[in-house]
């Protein structure tokens, strides 16, 4: 086979080839899309406020925001725990709202969340009604003693039921808590 | 006769020929064509055109409709944005609250259609300078954020439900599990929709995983004597996003236009579609 029959032999393929393009197709199709989200803000700075009276301390908690982009956001649950010597007796009975309530371990546990505010915004910021320790003694006092009351409080993240109920429980085990190092 | 065989000319000339008559096949059938309709030809053309929208909790949210000419292009509206309407009265999201997520599409064209659903869902780091609404929300398709693709960040906590628990409506949508992650799913609608028809819903219901809150670095340090315990939770400032995209092709040679349009090529998946075999 000479290289002429050669290149014409090519040819001819190509020209066979080229007789099928015709029939490629396309096909109708159409499409649309959309996109959203939302940022998760965790964690909470809470402050304890403190104020006593007639052998009675009350204690509100507030979460601060740091910005004015976290007012509204961050939302917690708080409780709150109390502790004396053995010269005094607390006394929780003047909280009757229902929204403080004893929990595991000695707490008390806030059953709404609260939310970052300001003083100059804090609404939804502070825990309200604030929670009530009574302190009866259990021995006269002399003069130049005191008695400790002590009031710890705690916070995390407010997780909700599907129905948007508090879910207290699931945001209280802290035994869940998946430490990671990102 | 050797000699004949070996001529050039020869082989040339048949070359031209073959040449010919390749071109001539194919004039051969125009003229056919034009000999037996140019004579009393009327024709009426009715130019069929594809559309889709994407609802989502009954708000038309994108839609790419095709004009009945090809010279009137197309109106869309892409890039849409989802969860504009979601919290209702909440002043924040609520993690672990199931919220409406109605998803849905409408035959937007003039000619019946088969349909695919995308799904994507991811965590970004929303750079500062965001467009937030005034709950946190952010909508439709910008480059302001960045998607977080390390494995601290995971998508399975994005859930996305149907009828109460996670999942999808599976009497009316197909799950193409080989094309499916954790980041992206991929669903097929059962059957056609006719012109202005609406799928039944492919999810209702979005919600946000509680390990959200339960994922953190916890640190310790002394301060001022005492020992402080800090918990710095891994997805706080970060952002939630789901993309959702919707496509529509044509019904006519289904099988194949599915397989070239959309690549999918589960044979299983185009019987269950409703697809005519070939």
């Amino acid at each position: 086979m000479n290289k002429r029959t050669l290149i014409l032999a090519v040819l001819a393929v190509v020209l066979v080839l080229c007789s099928g393009i015709g029939s490629t197709v396309a096909y109708f199709t159409t499409y649309s899309n959309a996109r959203g989200g939302y940022v998760i803000h965790l964690g909470g700075r809470t402050e304890i406020e403190e104020k006593i009276s007639n052998n009675r301390k009350t204690v509100q908690i507030f979460n601060r925001a740091e910005t004015d982009d976290d007012i509204g956001q961050h939302p917690v649950f708080v409780r709150v725990k109390a502790f004396t010597d053995s010269d005094g007796t607390l006394d929780y009975s003047a909280n009757t709202s229902g929204l403080w309530q004893q929990g595991e371990n000695g707490y008390w546990y806030y059953q709404k969340a609260i939310t970052a505010g300001t003083d100059a915004k804090p609404e939804g910021a502070l825990t309200d009604p604030a929670f009530i320790v009574d302190v009866k003694l259990n021995r006269a006092l002399k003069e130049g003693e005191y008695l400790d009351v002590i009031v710890v409080h705690e916070s995390v993240p407010a997780i909700f039921k599907g129905d948007g109920s508090p879910d207290l429980a699931t945001a209280w085990s802290t035994g869940d808590i998946t430490v990671v190092n990102p | 006769m050797k000699k004949i065989r070996r001529s050039p000319v020869i082989t040339g000339l048949l070359f031209l020929l073959a040449v010919v008559l390749l071109f001539a096949g194919g004039v051969g059938g125009t003229q056919a064509a034009l000999q037996v309709y140019s004579e009393n030809y009327y024709s009426a053309l009715n130019m069929k055109h594809l559309g889709i929208t994407l609802y989502e909790n009954g708000v038309r949210e994108s839609f790419r409709d095709y004009g009945e000419t090809a010279a009137a292009g197309f109106t869309e509206k892409q890039d849409g944005g989802l969860f504009l309407k979601h919290l209702g009265d909440d002043p924040y999201l609520q993690i672990g609250k199931k919220y409406p997520f109605v998803i849905t599409t409408i035959n937007t064209g003039s000619i019946d259609e088969y349909l695919r659903v995308s799904v994507y869902k991811y965590w970004v780091n929303v750079r500062t300078g965001e467009t937030l609404d005034e709950k946190g929300w952010f909508h439709g398709l910008s480059d302001y954020t960045d998607k977080l693709t390390d494995i601290y960040y995971d998508p399975s906590l994005i859930h996305l439900g149907y009828g109460g628990s996670e999942g999808y409506n599976s009497s009316a949508w197909i799950k193409d599990g080989n094309a499916s992650t954790a980041e992206r799913e991929v669903y097929y609608y059962v059957g056609t929709k006719s012109p202005n028809e609406e799928t039944e819903p492919l999810f209702d219901t979005l919600w946000i995983d509680p390990k959200v809150a339960k994922s953190a670095v916890v640190s310790t340090e002394t301060v001022g004597g005492k020992l402080v315990t800090t918990y710095t939770y891994t997805y706080d400032g970060y952002g939630f996003v789901v993309q959702v995209e919707s496509d529509a092709i044509q019904t006519h040679h289904a099988r194949a236009a599915i397989r070239s349009g959309w690549g999918m090529q589960d044979e299983g998946i185009l019987s269950q579609m409703k697809t005519p075999t070939e």
